[in-house]
């Protein structure tokens, strides 16, 4: 494999990974814009071990799990008092908090960034390794009592609550899932880049990720799957007149898909159809054999 | 069921990547001494996004100085070909290229912001790639012999002309302003705390900062009497403002400025609060050198009469003008089957280079750092003008 | 104390320029529901054609009157953007198309005005020059205007929406499309005269902007929009003397956290304390009871 497609490939993880956390609040009704900030910390967590203490790859991705999983908790508690525009909006918030107090902590590099992250030859295989992995979770996740649970809190959340369902503590855990997911995808995002900054865990990175969300579609997981690496070769794979469009293509595609093809790309029924060409495909192998 | 979708997806995907890789890929050339029909120079800038009105002018440059070079007969016989990148100022972008480029490129070009260059400065070290960017002194001992600086040393220089303003002048008590979001002038910073006696304390200029008015006070409660400006155009030319109509200073002359603000526009901003205001930028926009004097006027040309006020267009033509000087003295060959030993003796040649003449006269690399004058310029009737300090 | 005095006047006059941006949010959430992050940009758009006119043909009312074209015809045209959304009632994907739509403007001024570089105003188009000086205490007459304009216009609009019947028409319709719509409200015409509105307010803000600053520049919008959005929220969303109070409150904390604390901190301190606040009072600091 070639170092360009590596590192394309590992980006690209990055950005299912990230995306599919900001999918699942998605799936309970909520637009959390917080997934930046805890990749942020996931980032910093690997990096700063992979650095200091040589941990290894995946020990790393354990440590970025874990405090993913504290740090998603945190403001998790908060949002579930709010919820529609003020959870978006400040969430967002939650991003330049970050940002600003890692710049003030001396150890993780300051303003001027965290160098020397190891090495990692194997990175785009273990990183499609991730992939699948919590690819698997997710659907199991999206298909379990939970992720029904979600599915009425976004419909309607009183009538959820009418059916027995605690929908505040369903929105903790949508959240704090959705950490563990955007924090795994910054501790691979920190081993592929190699020197994070306060400033790459941006507001830009946002829109990348909202792009891509709202691109695919956002009724299911399968969507991102296509849109991140369509997305990421305009900047990469085409000719430069039209990367030098490229801003606008993302933004305008944004616009065109919300507002004619509200579900993105890849819709539920589009999957569903899929899944019954498959299905219908297997069992006629199976009747002839 | 569920694993035959899983696949289609996946091999869905791998196709994708597979179809991008095949564009991506150029074709080896053959020829007689020298194995490529054009030397096809990688150079990588933030041509659009936030600093795209350093980076096109950057690689306008280059482009400028491979064009003048061909009239000349190219290199060793053969064109140059500007290959651009356009990082937009992002890292991500830029170590896609860096990646892209580390398995087959002689050399890299670029590119103008420290982030980028701190990310790619790994990859070019553990590569063996030479490159020239805009990098801080750390950095270079750090990557070194692979990486050079394509501007003067921003802290060394800062730190001198700092020193030789305030002895000049006499002054007692210096803050300096400056953007705590850039790593190279936070490094700076640390610096002049240590070494500068008169350093009484900092002033973190946040980016897109609309009021600079509290920051200026808060300067004048240090008790100040000069000040140092590092942070970007906007923000440094609006503290400048301030400190002026506040009365924090008597006269410009006891504010200073570094080049990062010295972009486009500090003059329209400040008005003429800026009178008397030192400055250094890296370059001479009025050197009498004839090559600039040229230079000048196709830049002119190419962007509706402005000038070329912004250093990396200096650097930027001088990287082009050294790669040839290297090229024909070492005899590269550009054949792919001799990239390792080409690449590490245009990195050994070029890091500490023998004397260049460049478009704003002579210059060399020693360890990496660029060894030009830097001239220092003080603001007299809305114009710069290249003073001498004592 | 006099620094302190000199802090307190730069703070109100920031304070009234979010305050102002607050106002034209408020005014297109009261409108369609929509949160318009694309506003500033749409703002500092207006700025960008006016110094474009101006460098052009060197008249500066020929100037204002292009900014107030520009922010109409941007407003006009971004109106039927949002109204698929609105009829499904997708109000959290506006959020996201506004963002797209503030992209694409600020993509347009780096590319096509001065080559990205920053924008610098002519004497003759900020009106007001004067300025008091008392020692280190500025006190300009562009920021007196600033204020005095942000309470003028917020009492026209609040009086337009409330009192007269196309107001009401115009919140009857974001408040319940599908209700308002069986009273006869017509959802186009309506919104559009809201959006033009908004346009001819967005405009104003850039007159307001090339006085008191005299400058702008393309990212100017990010850090504008995210501000005045959380602002809002802060004050709730649709409130308008709230959105004002707390815009010119801010604009003094920020003043004085630029000040007295280091800038790295300031950033931290001022999202922290904001966000803490929407969380427990999600309706808003001002909000008397909740709306459900």
């Amino acid at each position: 494999m070639s170092s360009g497609l590596a590192y394309f490939i590992t980006l690209v993880v990055v950005y299912i990974l990230v995306v599919w956390g900001a999918l699942i609040p998605f799936r309970a009704g909520l637009l959390y814009n917080g997934t930046v900030y805890v990749m942020a910390i996931g980032g910093y967590t690997a990096g700063f071990l992979s650095k200091t203490i040589g941990l290894n790859f995946w020990l790393c991705i354990i440590a970025a799990i874990i405090t993913g999983l504290i740090f998603g908790f945190i403001p998790a508690l908060g949002f579930s008092r709010t919820n529609g525009i003020v959870t978006a909006i400040s969430s967002m918030a939650l991003i330049f908090i970050i940002q600003s107090i890692i710049k003030n902590i001396s150890f993780l590099g300051g303003t001027r960034g965290l160098r020397g992250i190891q090495k990692v030859p194997a990175l785009p295989w273990f990183a499609l390794i991730i992939l699948v992995v919590f690819g698997a979770f997710l659907y199991r996740l999206f298909n379990s009592r939970i992720g029904r649970a979600w599915e009425a809190i976004a419909t309607d959340p009183q009538m959820a609550q009418t059916l027995g369902v605690d929908t505040k503590r369903m929105t903790i855990v949508a959240l704090t899932l959705s950490s563990v997911f955007a924090a795994v995808g910054g501790a691979v995002f920190a081993f592929n880049i190699r020197v994070i900054y306060p400033g790459t865990f941006s507001f830009t990175f946002l829109l990348n990720v909202m792009t891509m969300l709202f691109v695919g579609g956002r009724f299911t997981q399968w969507g991102v799957i296509i849109s991140a690496p369509l997305l990421w070769s305009i900047n990469v794979y085409m000719p430069e007149s039209v990367q030098k469009l490229s801003n606008y293509i993302f933004a305008g595609l944004l616009i065109i898909v919300l507002m004619l093809r509200p579900e993105g790309l890849v819709t539920r029924k589009m999957v569903l159809q899929i899944k019954k060409f498959f299905t219908g495909l297997f069992h006629r192998n199976t009747e002839t054999a | 069921m569920k694993k035959v979708l899983a696949l289609v997806v996946a091999a869905l995907m791998l196709a994708s990547l597979m179809a991008g890789t095949v564009l991506a890929e150029e074709p080896a050339a053959e020829g007689g001494e020298v194995a490529v029909s054009e030397w096809e120079i990688p150079v990588l800038s933030a041509i659009t996004g936030p600093v795209s009105f350093v980076g096109e002018p950057a690689i306008w440059a280059a482009n400028y100085a491979a064009e003048k070079i061909n009239a000349e007969g190219g290199i060793e016989g053969v064109p140059v070909k500007i290959v651009p990148y356009d990082t937009e100022f992002d890292p991500q972008k830029g170590m896609q290229y860096i990646t892209q480029l580390q398995d087959t490129a002689l050399f890299i070009g670029g590119c103008v912001a420290a982030p980028v260059c701190e990310a790619e400065a790994q990859i070019l070290y553990e590569e063996h790639i030479p490159n020239i960017g805009s990098y801080v002194s750390t950095a270079l001992d750090e990557y070194a012999p692979y990486i050079c600086a394509y501007m003067g040393d921003s802290e060394i220089l800062d730190l001198e002309l700092c020193k030789q303003w305030l002895e000049a002048k006499g002054y007692e008590k210096l803050v300096m302003f400056y953007s705590p979001d850039d790593t190279a002038q936070a490094a700076t910073v640390e610096r002049f705390a240590q070494e500068v006696p008169q350093y009484v304390g900092a002033v973190e200029v946040p980016t897109g900062t609309i009021d600079c008015g509290p920051l200026a006070v808060q300067a004048m409660n240090m008790g100040a009497d000069a000040f140092w400006l590092g942070c970007r155009t906007d923000e440094a030319a609006k503290c400048c403002k301030e400190l002026v109509e506040r009365g924090a200073v008597e006269s410009g002359e006891q504010i200073y400025a570094t080049f990062a603000a010295m972009g486009a526009g500090f003059l329209e901003i400040t008005g003429e609060t800026a009178e008397g205001t030192y400055a250094y930028n890296m370059l001479d926009v009025d050197c009498p050198e004839a090559t600039w004097q040229e230079l000048s006027e196709a830049y002119k040309a190419d962007h509706n009469g402005d000038a070329p006020t912004y250093p990396p267009i200096q650097g930027f033509y001088n990287m082009i003008v050294a790669l040839k000087a290297c090229f024909e003295d070492l005899h590269i060959t550009g054949d792919p089957a001799k990239l390792a030993e080409e690449r590490e003796a245009i990195a050994e040649w070029l890091n500490n280079s023998p004397e260049i003449q460049g478009c704003q006269g002579p210059f060399s690399w020693m360890n990496g750092v660029m060894q030009i004058e830097a001239p220092v310029v003080q603001v007299q009737d809305g114009k710069y003008v290249v003073v001498t300090m004592e | 104390m006099e620094l302190f005095l000199a802090q307190l006047v730069s703070g109100l006059s920031t304070g009234g320029i979010y305050a102002l941006l607050v106002l034209g949010m408020n005014l297109i959430t009261l409108v369609r529901n929509v949160v318009h992050h694309g506003f500033s940009h749409t703002c500092i758009f207006t700025m960008a054609v006016g110094w474009l006119i101006y460098n052009e043909t060197g008249m500066p009312w020929l100037a204002f009157l292009a900014m107030f074209a520009a922010g109409v015809i941007v407003t006009i045209l971004t109106e039927p953007l949002f109204r698929p959304l609105s009829k499904r009632g997708a109000d959290l994907e506006t959020i996201v198309l506004a963002m797209g739509v503030g992209i694409i403007l600020s993509e347009l001024i780096v590319n096509f005005f001065n080559s990205g570089q920053v924008l610098s105003f002519n004497d003759d188009m900020k009106i007001f020059t004067t300025k008091f000086q008392v020692g280190a205490i500025t006190v300009s007459v562009a920021s007196i205007v600033a204020l005095a304009a942000c309470v003028v216009i917020a009492i026209i609009i609040s009086m337009y929406l409330f009192k007269s019947s196309e107001g009401r028409a115009m919140r009857a319709m974001a408040q319940n499309l599908r209700v308002a719509k069986m009273l006869g409200v017509p959802f186009g015409k309506t919104g559009v005269l809201g959006f033009f509105i908004a346009g001819l307010l967005a405009a104003a803000i850039g007159v307001v902007c090339i006085m008191c600053l005299g400058y702008c520049n393309a990212e100017m919008g990010d850090s504008f929009a995210t501000k005045a959005v959380i602002l809002m929220l802060f004050a709730g969303q649709g409130d308008i003397k709230g959105g004002i109070l707390s815009s010119i409150l801010m604009g003094v904390v920020e003043a004085m956290a630029l000040a007295y604390l280091p800038g790295r901190w300031a950033e931290a301190i001022f999202y922290g304390f904001m966000m803490i606040i929407i969380i427990i009072k999600p309706n808003g600091l001002f909000a008397r009871k909740a709306k459900n």
